[in-house]
Protein backbone atom coordinates (compact mmCIF):
# COMPACT_ATOMS: atom_id res chain seq x y z
CA UNK A 1 0.00 0.00 0.00
CA UNK A 2 2.28 1.98 1.07
CA UNK A 3 4.83 1.35 -1.93
CA UNK A 4 2.00 1.30 -4.10
CA UNK A 5 1.42 5.12 -3.44
CA UNK A 6 5.35 5.74 -3.63
CA UNK A 7 5.61 4.30 -6.87
CA UNK A 8 2.77 6.35 -7.99
CA UNK A 9 4.24 9.30 -6.71
CA UNK A 10 7.45 8.92 -8.04
CA UNK A 11 5.82 8.07 -11.55
CA UNK A 12 4.26 11.74 -11.13
CA UNK A 13 7.24 13.13 -10.74
CA UNK A 14 8.82 12.08 -13.18
CA UNK A 15 6.08 12.71 -16.19
CA UNK A 16 6.11 16.51 -14.48
CA UNK A 17 9.81 16.49 -15.46
CA UNK A 18 9.58 14.92 -18.51
CA UNK A 19 8.68 18.92 -20.50
CA UNK A 20 12.16 19.58 -19.18
CA UNK A 21 13.76 16.95 -20.64
CA UNK A 22 12.00 16.41 -23.68
CA UNK A 23 10.99 19.03 -26.46
CA UNK A 24 10.29 16.15 -29.19
CA UNK A 25 6.12 16.89 -29.20
CA UNK A 26 5.33 13.17 -30.59
CA UNK A 27 6.87 11.59 -27.26
CA UNK A 28 4.92 14.64 -25.55
CA UNK A 29 2.05 13.74 -27.35
CA UNK A 30 2.92 10.10 -26.07
CA UNK A 31 3.09 10.78 -22.44
CA UNK A 32 -0.32 12.14 -22.49
CA UNK A 33 -2.16 9.88 -24.05
CA UNK A 34 -0.41 7.65 -21.92
CA UNK A 35 -1.25 9.24 -18.84
CA UNK A 36 -5.03 9.85 -20.10
CA UNK A 37 -5.32 6.13 -20.73
CA UNK A 38 -4.30 6.05 -17.23
CA UNK A 39 -7.02 7.45 -15.51
CA UNK A 40 -9.32 6.10 -18.05
CA UNK A 41 -8.27 2.77 -16.89
CA UNK A 42 -8.02 3.42 -13.66
CA UNK A 43 -11.52 4.54 -13.25
CA UNK A 44 -12.82 1.10 -15.42
CA UNK A 45 -10.50 -0.64 -13.02
CA UNK A 46 -12.45 0.96 -9.83
CA UNK A 47 -15.82 -1.03 -10.79
CA UNK A 48 -13.58 -4.44 -12.87
CA UNK A 49 -11.20 -4.07 -10.02
CA UNK A 50 -12.67 -3.68 -6.70
CA UNK A 51 -16.38 -3.84 -7.19
CA UNK A 52 -15.61 -7.64 -9.09
CA UNK A 53 -18.34 -6.55 -12.12
CA UNK A 54 -17.27 -6.31 -15.44
CA UNK A 55 -18.39 -3.23 -17.21
CA UNK A 56 -18.65 -2.96 -21.25
CA UNK A 57 -20.22 0.45 -21.26
CA UNK A 58 -17.53 2.41 -19.87
CA UNK A 59 -17.37 4.51 -22.96
CA UNK A 60 -20.63 5.84 -21.62
CA UNK A 61 -18.86 8.31 -19.45
CA UNK A 62 -15.92 8.86 -21.62
CA UNK A 63 -18.33 10.20 -24.10
CA UNK A 64 -20.68 12.08 -22.00
CA UNK A 65 -18.23 13.91 -20.36
CA UNK A 66 -16.41 14.59 -23.72
CA UNK A 67 -19.59 15.94 -25.34
CA UNK A 68 -20.68 17.91 -21.97
CA UNK A 69 -16.88 19.37 -22.32
CA UNK A 70 -17.33 20.37 -26.33
CA UNK A 71 -20.74 21.54 -25.98
CA UNK A 72 -20.37 24.30 -23.33
CA UNK A 73 -17.28 24.97 -25.14
CA UNK A 74 -18.46 25.11 -28.65
CA UNK A 75 -21.87 26.60 -27.41
CA UNK A 76 -21.26 28.60 -24.67
CA UNK A 77 -17.60 29.32 -24.60
CA UNK A 78 -16.43 27.53 -21.17
CA UNK A 79 -13.01 27.77 -20.47
CA UNK A 80 -11.64 24.52 -19.73
CA UNK A 81 -11.09 25.15 -16.14
CA UNK A 82 -14.77 25.30 -15.75
CA UNK A 83 -15.55 22.52 -18.69
CA UNK A 84 -13.70 19.69 -17.45
CA UNK A 85 -15.06 19.69 -14.07
CA UNK A 86 -18.56 19.88 -15.48
CA UNK A 87 -18.06 16.86 -17.49
CA UNK A 88 -16.78 15.09 -14.42
CA UNK A 89 -20.18 15.93 -12.52
CA UNK A 90 -22.47 15.16 -15.59
CA UNK A 91 -21.02 11.91 -16.62
CA UNK A 92 -21.25 10.72 -12.23
CA UNK A 93 -25.04 11.92 -12.93
CA UNK A 94 -24.75 9.30 -15.74
CA UNK A 95 -23.10 7.41 -13.55
CA UNK A 96 -26.07 7.12 -11.38
CA UNK A 97 -28.97 6.42 -13.23
CA UNK A 98 -26.87 3.65 -14.76
CA UNK A 99 -25.99 2.17 -11.91
CA UNK A 100 -29.10 2.41 -10.11
CA UNK A 101 -30.43 -0.17 -13.02
CA UNK A 102 -27.45 -1.83 -14.06
CA UNK A 103 -26.02 -2.41 -10.45
CA UNK A 104 -29.10 -4.60 -9.46
CA UNK A 105 -27.27 -7.49 -12.00
CA UNK A 106 -24.34 -9.38 -11.40
CA UNK A 107 -22.18 -11.39 -13.28
CA UNK A 108 -22.65 -11.26 -17.65
CA UNK A 109 -25.70 -9.50 -17.11
CA UNK A 110 -24.17 -6.67 -16.03
CA UNK A 111 -21.80 -7.08 -18.80
CA UNK A 112 -24.28 -6.59 -21.33
CA UNK A 113 -26.45 -4.23 -20.14
CA UNK A 114 -23.32 -1.68 -19.67
CA UNK A 115 -22.70 -2.46 -23.20
CA UNK A 116 -26.07 -1.80 -24.18
CA UNK A 117 -25.98 1.67 -22.38
CA UNK A 118 -22.95 2.41 -24.28
CA UNK A 119 -24.40 1.79 -27.37
CA UNK A 120 -27.64 3.50 -26.63
CA UNK A 121 -25.52 6.99 -26.01
CA UNK A 122 -23.51 6.45 -29.44
CA UNK A 123 -26.54 5.84 -31.49
CA UNK A 124 -28.15 8.92 -29.76
CA UNK A 125 -24.84 10.93 -30.54
CA UNK A 126 -24.91 9.83 -34.02
CA UNK A 127 -28.59 10.70 -34.51
CA UNK A 128 -29.42 13.73 -32.42
CA UNK A 129 -28.00 16.02 -35.26
CA UNK A 130 -29.48 19.49 -34.00
CA UNK A 131 -27.14 19.01 -30.34
CA UNK A 132 -24.82 16.41 -31.14
CA UNK A 133 -24.16 17.30 -34.49
CA UNK A 134 -24.78 13.53 -35.79
CA UNK A 135 -21.53 11.77 -37.24
CA UNK A 136 -19.58 15.28 -38.27
CA UNK A 137 -19.36 15.46 -34.57
CA UNK A 138 -18.07 18.68 -32.72
CA UNK A 139 -15.01 20.27 -33.86
CA UNK A 140 -13.05 23.19 -32.69
CA UNK A 141 -13.57 22.43 -29.10
CA UNK A 142 -11.65 25.28 -26.79
CA UNK A 143 -10.79 27.08 -29.85
CA UNK A 144 -7.93 30.00 -29.24
CA UNK A 145 -7.24 28.54 -25.55
CA UNK A 146 -4.03 26.64 -24.99
CA UNK A 147 -2.03 24.91 -28.07
CA UNK A 148 1.17 24.21 -25.88
CA UNK A 149 1.69 20.48 -25.50
CA UNK A 150 3.68 20.88 -22.63
CA UNK A 151 0.57 22.97 -20.82
CA UNK A 152 -2.09 19.83 -22.05
CA UNK A 153 0.61 17.65 -20.09
CA UNK A 154 0.40 19.37 -16.89
CA UNK A 155 -2.86 19.47 -17.19
CA UNK A 156 -3.69 15.92 -17.35
CA UNK A 157 -0.90 15.70 -14.80
CA UNK A 158 -3.04 17.18 -12.34
CA UNK A 159 -6.42 15.57 -13.43
CA UNK A 160 -3.98 12.23 -12.45
CA UNK A 161 -3.31 13.68 -9.82
CA UNK A 162 -6.92 14.13 -8.29
CA UNK A 163 -7.86 11.21 -9.69
CA UNK A 164 -5.23 8.48 -8.02
CA UNK A 165 -5.85 10.39 -5.15
CA UNK A 166 -9.34 9.98 -4.82
CA UNK A 167 -8.92 6.35 -6.08
CA UNK A 168 -6.26 5.75 -2.80
CA UNK A 169 -8.14 7.22 -0.49
CA UNK A 170 -11.53 5.32 -1.86
CA UNK A 171 -9.84 1.67 -2.32
CA UNK A 172 -7.64 1.86 1.44
CA UNK A 173 -11.04 3.00 3.03
CA UNK A 174 -13.57 1.33 5.17
CA UNK A 175 -15.61 1.41 1.84
CA UNK A 176 -12.91 0.16 -0.23
CA UNK A 177 -12.91 -2.59 2.06
CA UNK A 178 -16.42 -3.62 1.80
CA UNK A 179 -16.53 -3.24 -1.93
CA UNK A 180 -13.21 -5.87 -2.05
CA UNK A 181 -15.64 -7.68 0.08
CA UNK A 182 -18.47 -7.41 -2.17
CA UNK A 183 -15.89 -8.70 -5.13
CA UNK A 184 -14.49 -12.01 -2.71
CA UNK A 185 -18.16 -12.89 -1.56
CA UNK A 186 -21.18 -11.24 -1.76
CA UNK A 187 -22.77 -13.12 1.29
CA UNK A 188 -20.08 -12.20 3.41
CA UNK A 189 -20.21 -9.18 2.88
CA UNK A 190 -24.18 -8.86 3.50
CA UNK A 191 -23.53 -10.96 6.65
CA UNK A 192 -21.01 -8.27 7.86
CA UNK A 193 -23.49 -5.53 7.01
CA UNK A 194 -22.05 -4.26 4.01
CA UNK A 195 -25.17 -3.22 1.69
CA UNK A 196 -23.81 -4.54 -2.03
CA UNK A 197 -25.64 -2.30 -4.16
CA UNK A 198 -24.67 1.03 -2.05
CA UNK A 199 -21.22 -0.04 -2.02
CA UNK A 200 -21.23 -1.27 -5.93
CA UNK A 201 -22.59 2.27 -6.55
CA UNK A 202 -19.95 4.35 -4.85
CA UNK A 203 -17.05 2.78 -6.80
CA UNK A 204 -19.53 3.43 -10.10
CA UNK A 205 -19.83 6.65 -9.79
CA UNK A 206 -16.28 7.60 -8.54
CA UNK A 207 -15.46 5.81 -12.15
CA UNK A 208 -17.73 7.31 -14.16
CA UNK A 209 -16.83 10.74 -12.50
CA UNK A 210 -12.92 10.20 -13.33
CA UNK A 211 -13.86 8.86 -16.85
CA UNK A 212 -16.25 11.55 -17.53
CA UNK A 213 -13.02 14.19 -16.32
CA UNK A 214 -11.20 12.27 -18.54
CA UNK A 215 -13.18 13.08 -21.65
CA UNK A 216 -13.53 16.78 -21.01
CA UNK A 217 -9.72 16.61 -21.08
CA UNK A 218 -10.02 14.58 -24.28
CA UNK A 219 -12.85 16.77 -25.63
CA UNK A 220 -9.97 20.02 -24.95
CA UNK A 221 -6.71 17.92 -25.95
CA UNK A 222 -7.99 16.49 -29.79
CA UNK A 223 -10.52 19.96 -30.01
CA UNK A 224 -12.81 17.05 -31.80
CA UNK A 225 -15.91 15.02 -30.65
CA UNK A 226 -17.52 12.53 -32.57
CA UNK A 227 -19.95 9.39 -31.54
CA UNK A 228 -16.43 7.28 -31.91
CA UNK A 229 -15.97 8.14 -28.12
CA UNK A 230 -18.80 5.69 -27.65
CA UNK A 231 -17.12 2.98 -29.84
CA UNK A 232 -16.41 -0.48 -28.36
CA UNK A 233 -12.94 -0.14 -30.09
CA UNK A 234 -12.26 2.72 -26.96
CA UNK A 235 -13.63 -0.13 -24.62
CA UNK A 236 -11.76 -2.84 -25.56
CA UNK A 237 -8.64 -0.52 -24.93
CA UNK A 238 -9.45 0.13 -21.53
CA UNK A 239 -9.96 -3.26 -20.72
CA UNK A 240 -6.45 -4.56 -22.22
CA UNK A 241 -4.84 -1.89 -20.13
CA UNK A 242 -6.49 -3.02 -17.01
CA UNK A 243 -6.16 -7.08 -17.41
CA UNK A 244 -2.29 -6.88 -18.68
CA UNK A 245 -1.43 -4.41 -15.89
CA UNK A 246 -3.51 -6.46 -13.21
CA UNK A 247 -7.10 -5.51 -12.25
CA UNK A 248 -7.51 -4.73 -8.34
CA UNK A 249 -4.11 -2.85 -7.67
CA UNK A 250 -4.18 0.79 -8.44
CA UNK A 251 -0.52 0.77 -10.52
CA UNK A 252 -1.51 -2.22 -12.58
CA UNK A 253 -3.86 0.41 -14.95
CA UNK A 254 -0.74 2.96 -14.97
CA UNK A 255 1.48 0.07 -16.21
CA UNK A 256 -1.03 -1.46 -18.60
CA UNK A 257 -2.03 2.21 -19.61
CA UNK A 258 1.82 3.06 -20.67
CA UNK A 259 2.49 -0.51 -22.38
CA UNK A 260 -0.84 -0.38 -24.37
CA UNK A 261 -0.01 3.37 -25.71
CA UNK A 262 3.74 2.61 -26.72
CA UNK A 263 2.20 -0.51 -28.42
CA UNK A 264 -0.44 1.03 -30.21
CA UNK A 265 1.90 3.61 -32.17
CA UNK A 266 4.69 1.44 -32.16
CA UNK A 267 2.73 -1.51 -33.90
CA UNK A 268 0.23 1.10 -35.77
CA UNK A 269 2.57 0.24 -39.42
CA UNK A 270 1.19 -3.38 -38.83
CA UNK A 271 -2.25 -2.05 -39.18
CA UNK A 272 -5.12 -4.27 -39.43
CA UNK A 273 -2.62 -6.97 -37.91
CA UNK A 274 -2.10 -4.93 -35.23
CA UNK A 275 -5.98 -5.42 -33.39
CA UNK A 276 -4.85 -9.58 -33.89
CA UNK A 277 -1.63 -8.96 -31.80
CA UNK A 278 -3.77 -7.20 -29.50
CA UNK A 279 -5.93 -10.40 -28.91
CA UNK A 280 -3.28 -12.47 -28.74
CA UNK A 281 -2.29 -10.47 -26.18
CA UNK A 282 -5.43 -10.52 -24.26
CA UNK A 283 -5.40 -14.24 -24.02
CA UNK A 284 -1.95 -14.81 -23.50
CA UNK A 285 -2.83 -12.53 -19.99
CA UNK A 286 -5.89 -14.63 -19.61
CA UNK A 287 -4.28 -18.18 -19.57
CA UNK A 288 -1.10 -17.06 -17.82
CA UNK A 289 -1.69 -14.36 -16.00
CA UNK A 290 -4.81 -13.84 -14.39
CA UNK A 291 -3.96 -11.14 -12.59
CA UNK A 292 -1.84 -8.92 -14.68
CA UNK A 293 1.61 -8.06 -14.22
CA UNK A 294 1.36 -6.58 -10.48
CA UNK A 295 -0.54 -10.08 -10.07
CA UNK A 296 3.04 -11.67 -11.31
CA UNK A 297 5.34 -9.40 -9.43
CA UNK A 298 3.09 -9.62 -6.05
CA UNK A 299 3.36 -13.60 -6.75
CA UNK A 300 7.16 -13.76 -7.27
CA UNK A 301 7.83 -11.68 -4.01
CA UNK A 302 5.77 -13.93 -2.13
CA UNK A 303 7.45 -16.91 -3.37
CA UNK A 304 10.85 -15.25 -2.27
CA UNK A 305 9.60 -15.07 1.02
CA UNK A 306 8.74 -11.24 1.25
CA UNK A 307 5.90 -10.48 2.71
CA UNK A 308 2.74 -9.29 -0.41
CA UNK A 309 3.52 -5.89 0.18
CA UNK A 310 0.72 -4.88 -2.55
CA UNK A 311 -1.54 -5.66 0.14
CA UNK A 312 0.14 -5.27 3.21
CA UNK A 313 -2.07 -6.66 6.43
CA UNK A 314 -0.50 -4.69 9.17
CA UNK A 315 1.35 -2.13 8.61
CA UNK A 316 0.24 1.14 10.62
CA UNK A 317 -1.26 3.06 7.48
CA UNK A 318 0.13 6.94 7.35
CA UNK A 319 -2.48 8.77 6.39
CA UNK B 1 -40.10 -25.04 26.89
CA UNK B 2 -37.34 -23.86 29.17
CA UNK B 3 -38.15 -20.60 30.86
CA UNK B 4 -35.84 -17.92 29.23
CA UNK B 5 -33.66 -15.87 31.50
CA UNK B 6 -35.28 -12.84 30.74
CA UNK B 7 -39.25 -11.96 29.84
CA UNK B 8 -37.63 -10.43 26.30
CA UNK B 9 -36.06 -12.90 24.04
CA UNK B 10 -33.52 -11.82 21.57
CA UNK B 11 -34.45 -13.52 18.76
CA UNK B 12 -37.75 -15.17 17.95
CA UNK B 13 -39.25 -16.87 15.36
CA UNK B 14 -42.90 -17.13 15.22
CA UNK B 15 -44.91 -19.86 12.97
CA UNK B 16 -41.78 -19.47 10.31
CA UNK B 17 -43.16 -21.86 7.45
CA UNK B 18 -41.14 -21.45 3.87
CA UNK B 19 -42.49 -23.22 0.57
CA UNK B 20 -40.30 -23.65 -2.50
CA UNK B 21 -42.86 -24.41 -5.21
CA UNK B 22 -44.54 -27.14 -3.96
CA UNK B 23 -42.34 -28.26 -1.58
CA UNK B 24 -42.73 -26.86 1.89
CA UNK B 25 -39.27 -27.07 3.80
CA UNK B 26 -39.98 -25.45 6.64
CA UNK B 27 -43.22 -25.98 8.39
CA UNK B 28 -44.52 -23.21 11.10
CA UNK B 29 -41.16 -22.87 13.26
CA UNK B 30 -41.34 -21.60 16.55
CA UNK B 31 -38.60 -20.45 18.79
CA UNK B 32 -36.52 -18.20 20.80
CA UNK B 33 -33.01 -17.05 21.56
CA UNK B 34 -32.71 -15.11 24.88
CA UNK B 35 -30.30 -12.78 26.30
CA UNK B 36 -27.27 -15.02 27.92
CA UNK B 37 -28.16 -18.55 26.10
CA UNK B 38 -26.66 -20.63 23.86
CA UNK B 39 -28.95 -22.59 21.59
CA UNK B 40 -28.84 -25.46 18.92
CA UNK B 41 -30.50 -25.90 16.16
CA UNK B 42 -30.18 -29.81 15.15
CA UNK B 43 -31.95 -32.28 12.85
CA UNK B 44 -30.98 -34.69 10.20
CA UNK B 45 -30.03 -33.59 6.79
CA UNK B 46 -32.66 -31.72 4.69
CA UNK B 47 -34.33 -31.13 8.20
CA UNK B 48 -34.76 -26.77 7.08
CA UNK B 49 -32.08 -26.06 9.39
CA UNK B 50 -29.94 -23.73 7.35
CA UNK B 51 -33.37 -22.64 5.14
CA UNK B 52 -34.14 -21.87 9.03
CA UNK B 53 -31.26 -19.81 8.80
CA UNK B 54 -31.61 -18.20 5.70
CA UNK B 55 -34.81 -17.04 6.98
CA UNK B 56 -33.87 -15.21 10.25
CA UNK B 57 -31.28 -13.44 8.63
CA UNK B 58 -32.94 -12.46 5.79
CA UNK B 59 -31.54 -14.13 2.73
CA UNK B 60 -34.89 -15.99 2.00
CA UNK B 61 -38.44 -14.11 3.07
CA UNK B 62 -40.37 -16.41 4.96
CA UNK B 63 -43.63 -17.79 3.29
CA UNK B 64 -45.37 -17.39 6.57
CA UNK B 65 -44.06 -16.03 9.59
CA UNK B 66 -42.31 -13.33 11.09
CA UNK B 67 -38.84 -13.14 12.66
CA UNK B 68 -38.15 -10.31 15.58
CA UNK B 69 -35.05 -9.33 17.03
CA UNK B 70 -34.74 -7.23 19.89
CA UNK B 71 -38.80 -7.05 19.50
CA UNK B 72 -38.18 -5.29 16.43
CA UNK B 73 -39.95 -7.11 13.26
CA UNK B 74 -37.08 -7.97 10.77
CA UNK B 75 -38.69 -9.91 8.59
CA UNK B 76 -38.56 -8.95 5.23
CA UNK B 77 -35.45 -6.47 5.69
CA UNK B 78 -32.41 -7.07 3.58
CA UNK B 79 -29.59 -8.94 4.78
CA UNK B 80 -27.45 -5.81 5.52
CA UNK B 81 -29.38 -4.31 7.58
CA UNK B 82 -30.51 -7.37 9.75
CA UNK B 83 -26.68 -7.30 10.12
CA UNK B 84 -26.70 -3.76 11.15
CA UNK B 85 -28.85 -4.31 14.18
CA UNK B 86 -26.15 -6.77 15.31
CA UNK B 87 -27.28 -10.18 13.96
CA UNK B 88 -24.61 -11.50 12.12
CA UNK B 89 -24.32 -15.01 10.86
CA UNK B 90 -21.93 -17.47 9.04
CA UNK B 91 -22.54 -19.94 6.55
CA UNK B 92 -22.05 -23.38 5.92
CA UNK B 93 -19.72 -23.74 3.15
CA UNK B 94 -17.01 -22.11 4.44
CA UNK B 95 -17.15 -18.58 3.40
CA UNK B 96 -14.55 -15.79 3.84
CA UNK B 97 -12.75 -13.80 1.32
CA UNK B 98 -10.33 -16.42 0.41
CA UNK B 99 -7.23 -14.04 -1.71
CA UNK B 100 -7.21 -11.55 1.75
CA UNK B 101 -5.43 -12.73 4.35
CA UNK B 102 -6.62 -13.78 7.77
CA UNK B 103 -6.17 -10.20 9.27
CA UNK B 104 -7.99 -8.62 5.77
CA UNK B 105 -10.75 -10.80 6.74
CA UNK B 106 -10.97 -9.76 10.02
CA UNK B 107 -10.39 -5.86 9.11
CA UNK B 108 -13.20 -5.81 6.48
CA UNK B 109 -15.02 -7.11 8.62
CA UNK B 110 -15.14 -4.27 11.07
CA UNK B 111 -16.79 -2.67 8.38
CA UNK B 112 -20.06 -1.49 10.43
CA UNK B 113 -17.66 0.51 13.04
CA UNK B 114 -16.09 1.99 10.07
CA UNK B 115 -18.66 3.39 7.77
CA UNK B 116 -18.15 6.94 7.10
CA UNK B 117 -19.52 9.60 4.43
CA UNK B 118 -18.07 10.10 1.14
CA UNK B 119 -16.19 13.15 2.23
CA UNK B 120 -14.92 11.69 5.26
CA UNK B 121 -13.40 9.01 2.90
CA UNK B 122 -11.84 11.57 0.57
CA UNK B 123 -10.52 13.73 3.24
CA UNK B 124 -10.12 11.97 6.39
CA UNK B 125 -9.90 13.49 9.61
CA UNK B 126 -8.87 12.60 12.89
CA UNK B 127 -12.22 10.41 14.05
CA UNK B 128 -11.25 8.56 10.92
CA UNK B 129 -7.70 8.06 11.17
CA UNK B 130 -8.76 6.93 15.00
CA UNK B 131 -11.59 4.20 13.52
CA UNK B 132 -9.27 2.87 11.23
CA UNK B 133 -6.62 2.25 14.24
CA UNK B 134 -9.09 0.97 16.25
CA UNK B 135 -10.30 -1.65 13.78
CA UNK B 136 -7.03 -2.22 13.34
CA UNK B 137 -6.54 -3.14 16.76
CA UNK B 138 -9.71 -4.74 17.49
CA UNK B 139 -9.09 -6.83 14.59
CA UNK B 140 -5.49 -7.90 15.62
CA UNK B 141 -7.26 -9.21 19.22
CA UNK B 142 -10.14 -10.64 17.54
CA UNK B 143 -7.48 -12.98 15.23
CA UNK B 144 -5.71 -13.23 18.63
CA UNK B 145 -8.66 -14.54 20.63
CA UNK B 146 -9.38 -16.69 17.80
CA UNK B 147 -6.13 -18.28 18.19
CA UNK B 148 -4.54 -17.35 14.82
CA UNK B 149 -1.72 -14.90 15.68
CA UNK B 150 0.45 -17.23 14.03
CA UNK B 151 -1.83 -16.87 10.54
CA UNK B 152 -2.20 -13.29 10.96
CA UNK B 153 -0.55 -12.67 7.60
CA UNK B 154 -1.46 -15.38 5.40
CA UNK B 155 -3.85 -15.07 2.66
CA UNK B 156 -7.19 -17.12 3.72
CA UNK B 157 -6.83 -19.76 0.87
CA UNK B 158 -3.87 -21.36 2.43
CA UNK B 159 -5.19 -22.18 5.60
CA UNK B 160 -6.63 -25.64 7.22
CA UNK B 161 -10.03 -26.76 7.19
CA UNK B 162 -10.27 -25.91 10.84
CA UNK B 163 -8.23 -22.46 10.65
CA UNK B 164 -10.80 -21.67 8.24
CA UNK B 165 -13.72 -22.39 10.74
CA UNK B 166 -12.10 -20.32 13.39
CA UNK B 167 -11.31 -17.15 11.39
CA UNK B 168 -15.33 -17.67 9.68
CA UNK B 169 -16.02 -16.86 13.13
CA UNK B 170 -13.68 -14.25 13.76
CA UNK B 171 -15.19 -12.32 10.95
CA UNK B 172 -18.45 -12.76 12.37
CA UNK B 173 -16.92 -11.26 15.66
CA UNK B 174 -15.70 -8.39 14.08
CA UNK B 175 -19.04 -7.22 13.15
CA UNK B 176 -19.36 -7.32 16.74
CA UNK B 177 -23.11 -9.43 17.12
CA UNK B 178 -25.30 -8.98 19.99
CA UNK B 179 -26.63 -12.31 18.35
CA UNK B 180 -24.35 -14.69 16.87
CA UNK B 181 -25.35 -17.28 14.18
CA UNK B 182 -23.23 -20.57 13.02
CA UNK B 183 -24.11 -22.77 10.82
CA UNK B 184 -22.49 -26.11 10.75
CA UNK B 185 -19.10 -24.49 12.31
CA UNK B 186 -17.51 -27.61 13.36
CA UNK B 187 -17.86 -29.28 10.15
CA UNK B 188 -15.10 -30.85 9.05
CA UNK B 189 -13.11 -30.71 12.27
CA UNK B 190 -12.32 -33.96 13.96
CA UNK B 191 -13.78 -34.41 17.36
CA UNK B 192 -10.64 -33.14 19.78
CA UNK B 193 -10.73 -29.91 17.63
CA UNK B 194 -14.62 -29.72 17.63
CA UNK B 195 -14.22 -29.32 21.11
CA UNK B 196 -11.68 -27.11 21.16
CA UNK B 197 -13.58 -24.98 19.17
CA UNK B 198 -16.63 -25.54 21.48
CA UNK B 199 -14.91 -24.09 24.39
CA UNK B 200 -13.57 -21.25 22.52
CA UNK B 201 -17.19 -20.80 21.80
CA UNK B 202 -18.48 -21.44 25.11
CA UNK B 203 -15.72 -18.29 26.08
CA UNK B 204 -17.39 -16.05 23.80
CA UNK B 205 -20.94 -16.07 25.35
CA UNK B 206 -21.23 -12.82 27.68
CA UNK B 207 -17.91 -11.06 26.36
CA UNK B 208 -17.99 -10.87 22.73
CA UNK B 209 -21.92 -11.76 22.05
CA UNK B 210 -24.35 -11.68 24.30
CA UNK B 211 -26.36 -15.35 22.31
CA UNK B 212 -25.14 -18.13 20.45
CA UNK B 213 -27.48 -19.84 18.11
CA UNK B 214 -26.00 -23.01 16.38
CA UNK B 215 -26.72 -25.57 13.75
CA UNK B 216 -24.48 -28.46 14.22
CA UNK B 217 -24.11 -31.87 13.44
CA UNK B 218 -21.57 -33.06 15.57
CA UNK B 219 -23.17 -33.79 19.00
CA UNK B 220 -20.15 -34.02 20.91
CA UNK B 221 -20.50 -30.62 20.50
CA UNK B 222 -23.57 -29.44 20.31
CA UNK B 223 -24.39 -31.84 23.98
CA UNK B 224 -21.29 -30.19 25.57
CA UNK B 225 -21.74 -26.16 24.36
CA UNK B 226 -25.52 -25.74 24.21
CA UNK B 227 -27.94 -25.35 27.21
CA UNK B 228 -31.57 -25.53 25.04
CA UNK B 229 -31.91 -27.39 21.53
CA UNK B 230 -34.40 -26.92 18.96
CA UNK B 231 -35.14 -30.47 16.91
CA UNK B 232 -36.60 -30.26 13.10
CA UNK B 233 -37.24 -32.59 11.51
CA UNK B 234 -38.79 -32.66 7.68
CA UNK B 235 -39.07 -29.00 8.61
CA UNK B 236 -41.05 -29.36 11.79
CA UNK B 237 -40.44 -28.91 15.03
CA UNK B 238 -39.69 -32.07 16.95
CA UNK B 239 -38.37 -31.15 20.14
CA UNK B 240 -37.46 -29.06 21.93
CA UNK B 241 -35.40 -29.02 25.68
CA UNK B 242 -32.22 -29.19 27.69
CA UNK B 243 -29.67 -31.67 26.33
CA UNK B 244 -30.29 -34.42 28.43
CA UNK B 245 -33.76 -34.29 27.48
CA UNK B 246 -33.27 -34.41 23.51
CA UNK B 247 -31.10 -37.18 24.04
CA UNK B 248 -33.56 -39.24 25.97
CA UNK B 249 -36.52 -38.32 23.76
CA UNK B 250 -37.39 -41.32 22.21
CA UNK B 251 -38.57 -39.27 19.05
CA UNK B 252 -35.18 -37.66 18.74
CA UNK B 253 -33.37 -41.13 18.75
CA UNK B 254 -35.94 -42.12 16.11
CA UNK B 255 -35.32 -39.35 13.27
CA UNK B 256 -31.50 -39.95 13.41
CA UNK B 257 -31.10 -43.45 13.83
CA UNK B 258 -34.60 -44.88 12.67
CA UNK B 259 -36.81 -46.92 14.63
CA UNK B 260 -35.79 -49.48 17.27
CA UNK B 261 -36.34 -53.23 16.28
CA UNK B 262 -38.94 -53.48 18.80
Amino acid sequence: MTLERNILLGLGVLAALLPFAITDQYILHLAIMAIFYAILANSLNLVVGYVGEFSLGHTAFLGTGAYTAALLSVNAGWPMWAAIPAAGVVAALFGLAIGAITLRLQGPYFVIVTLSFAEVLRIVANNWIAVTNGPMGLAGVGQGGIADKSAFLAIVLGLAALTFYLSYRFVYSNAGRAAVAVRENRYVAQSIGVNPFGTAMQAFVLGAFLAGLAGGFYAFYISFVGPEVFRFAFMATIIIMVLMGGKGTLLGPVVGAVIVTLLEEYLRELQELRLSLFGLIVMAIVLFLPNGLMGFIARRREQRGDTPSLSPAIEERTV
Amino acid sequence: MTALRNSEPLLRAENLTMRFGGITAVKQVGFAVGPGEIVGLIGPNGAGKTTCFNMLTGFYTPTEGRVFFRGTDITSHKPHAIARLGLIRSFQKTNVMKRLTVFENVLTGHYMEGRQSLLATFFPGETVRRAEREARESAAAIVETMGLSRRMNAPAHLLSCGELRLLEVAVALAAKPTLLMLDEPAAGLNSHEAMQFGETLKTLVGKAVQSLLIVEHNMELVMGVCERIVVLNFGQMLAEGEPRAILDNPMVAEAYLGKAAA
